[in-house]
């Protein structure tokens, strides 16, 4: 069985629209509007993501936030997060929280189904 | 009627009082003080003022050449003339060498009177001469102070230190502060350092009591200068604090000459002087002080203009980044929209007229998302360097990749993009900041020259990668050449050519962050040739 996506970002429109591209491409996705409620999906699904597309900004718990409490628990430590940020410095926010790499907004389908396709893992 | 003050240094009364009953007969109204040995002399004089100074060139415990080392040791300039019973050809000579300015025998003193009166008269004029070269050096060593490159604060704390000693004990100056509503002491000077850091720490227990009727805070409310000669004999106290009071009084302040330090419209602080012990000032410390504090309120009044302008700059910045990331994530959402829709248009073969509005639709967004990260830069770049995330690129690639996103726009343009690469130039750059100026000047020659082919190319320049944009448009003036780098710099009216005039600029200071240039020329046969230049990696380079 394939690894879903998960989808973290708190503009509803946005994240309907990456999980429609993403779909397209034959993924199966979840989705979160923020950290809090990605945790619980983590927490809620019988098979874990192969990949976190996670925006920075977001109330509740930020993408920071919710990197470092995924990193706490064993069995979703080695999940790879993609930053997906609207930031100028979306770099070096992926370095800080260790993650496999990340995409600048705004951004294409193409490059968003390239950079997913490389960073998940099966 | 003339009050005179009088230093007697005599051991016998009665020769005192023969000199008094003299000047007295001459007019003059005597305040007099007798002393005999050099401790006297020496708290005597250091209690108050005089105008001359009459001493017997020899008594039991003091001689007329000790009296006057006492004065030469307080630097101050008293006309001083030896009265003695019998005074020999050599002891005068040797008073006047020492710097007595007259003698005279006890038994002969009918000239004393008219003596005295000329050196008062010369004392004076020696007093003001002094005086004005001490203003004169003063005011320079304030202009040198007030313009070196130092900050604000630190200007402050030098300047303070000029007037003292030599004009006033202390030097302190009070900034009005909106937060706390009155004055704080920003700087503060005194001989001794000890002193000093004892009344730094009263102004913390009792900072400036804002409804003072006294002092700077009532100079900072009416604006007017205020002078005090005795503060002893002030009617209205500084504070009313009694322990402030009692932790004031062993400092012996003697007198005080607060002005206002004056913006262009409003009084910003205060810069004052006080005297302790017997020492006291007057009008002309007050206009010193006035011209100090109109030199000090100028370099204030220019940074409070610089500290507003760095404010609304800030302001606006924060304003853009704001907005700038505000707009990303719809401009997001709507390119994976037209992105996913664009190729289910072309999967199932829909309409031909459908996939071109995609496509055109799909171009004014990506137009739309540059102008945001234009702007966003203009707003980062006013008030920092940019900075660079280098990796490694070949810069053929990158420019193919930038061509290719402009074809549908050349098309539209009516003008054929030819390009000529020379791959394997590569360098260290940053991806984004090489494709922004890149695709600026590629953009530029579709605008300025449509309807005819636009050159680009790819070459090797010495130790730089080289692109070279070439429009056969209207061109730009030689004199213009510099100008169009400039931010919101253009060479033509907005209202013919759009555009936010910040392409070039970027494009420019992109170059210069990778340590390479930007610059335009005018080719032979018309139209603007632009050229970017960029470092390349060092095994690059051979």
């Amino acid at each position: 069985m394939s690894r879903p996506l998960l989808v973290v970002d708190d503009d509803a429109d946005l994240r309907e629209a990456l999980e429609e591209v993403l779909r397209d491409a034959g993924y199966e996705v979840l989705g979160a509007s923020n950290g809090k409620h990605a945790l619980e999906v983590l927490g809620s699904v019988p098979v874990l993501p192969g990949l976190v597309l996670l925006d920075m900004m977001m109330p509740v718990l930020d993408g920071g936030g919710f990197a470092r409490a995924m990193r706490q628990v064993p069995a979703w430590r080695d999940i790879p997060v993609l930053v997906f940020s609207a930031s100028a410095n979306a770099r070096q926010v992926a370095e800080e929280i260790g993650a496999c790499g990340h995409l600048r907004k705004p951004v294409d389908v193409d490059t968003l189904l390239d950079a997913v396709g490389r960073h998940k893992s099966s | 009627m003339k009050p005179l003050r009088l230093l007697v240094v005599e051991d016998n009364p009665d020769d005192e009082a023969l000199v008094l009953l003299e000047l007295r007969r001459n007019g003059f109204t005597l305040s007099a003080q007798r002393v005999q040995t050099a401790e006297a002399m020496r708290k005597v004089l250091a209690g108050g003022d005089f105008d001359i100074i009459l001493s017997d060139f020899s008594m039991p415990h003091f001689t007329a050449l000790e009296a006057l080392q006492v004065l030469k040791e307080t630097g101050r300039d008293i006309p001083f003339i030896v009265v003695s019973g019998s005074i020999g050809e050599n002891e005068a000579v040797e008073a006047m060498r020492a710097g007595a300015r007259d003698y005279f025998a006890k038994d002969r003193l009918v000239r004393l009177g008219a003596a005295v009166e000329r050196e008062l008269r010369e004392a004076k004029a020696r007093h003001e001469r002094a005086r004005a070269n001490l203003e004169r050096e003063l005011l320079a060593l304030t202009s040198e102070v007030l313009t070196e490159r130092l900050d604000l604060d630190e200007r402050l704390k030098r300047l303070v230190r000029i007037p003292v000693p030599r004009v006033a004990d202390w030097c302190a100056i009070f900034l009005y502060e909106r937060e706390r509503g009155g004055l704080r002491m920003v700087a503060l000077a005194h001989p001794d350092s000890v002193l000093e850091s004892h009344v730094w720490e009263l102004d913390q227990r009792f900072p400036v009591d804002p409804r003072a009727q006294a002092g700077p805070s009532r100079v900072m409310a009416t604006g007017e200068p205020e002078l005090v000669e005795d503060v002893r004999a002030r009617a209205r106290p500084v504070t009313t604090h009694p322990d402030h009071q009692r932790a004031l009084a062993p400092l012996d302040f003697r007198s005080a000459v607060h002005v206002p330090l004056r913006g262009r419209s409003s009084v910003l602080g205060v810069l004052s002087l006080v005297t302790s012990g017997h020492r006291t000032l007057g009008p002309a410390d007050q206009s010193l002080a006035q011209e100090l504090a109109r030199r000090a309120g100028l370099v204030l009044e220019n940074a409070r203009l610089f500290r507003e302008v760095q404010d609304a700059v800030r302001l606006r910045d924060d304003f853009l980044t704001v907005a700038a990331h505000e707009l990303r994530t719809p401009l997001t959402t709507l390119r994976l929209q037209l992105g996913s829709l664009l190729h289910q248009a072309s999967r199932e073969r829909l309409s031909p007229e459908l996939e071109s509005r995609l496509h055109r639709s799909m171009r004014q967004v990506r137009r739309l998302g540059t102008l945001v990260e234009v702007l966003l830069d203009v707003s980062r770049l006013s008030s920092e360097e940019l900075r660079l995330s280098p990796e490694r690129l070949d810069l053929a690639e990158l420019v193919s990749e930038v061509v290719g996103r402009h074809a549908a726009e050349a098309e539209g343009m009516g003008c054929e993009l030819r390009v000529k690469a020379c791959s394997g130039l590569w360098g260290l750059w940053d991806r984004l900041r090489v494709d922004q100026a890149v695709a600026a000047l590629v953009s530029n020659a579709l605008k300025f020259g449509p309807g005819k082919p636009v050159d680009i190319e790819v070459a090797r320049s010495g130790v730089m990668g080289r692109v070279r944009v070439r429009d056969r448009g209207i061109g730009i003036p030689p004199d213009q050449h510099e100008r169009i780098f400039e931010r919101f710099g253009r060479a033509v009216s907005s209202r013919s050519y759009g555009g936010l005039g910040l392409g070039l600029y970027l494009a420019r200071r992109s170059a210069e962050a990778h340590g390479g240039r930007a610059w335009a020329e005018t080719p032979e046969g018309g139209g603007a040739c632009f050229t970017l230049e960029l470092p390349l990696e060092t095994e690059a380079r051979e």
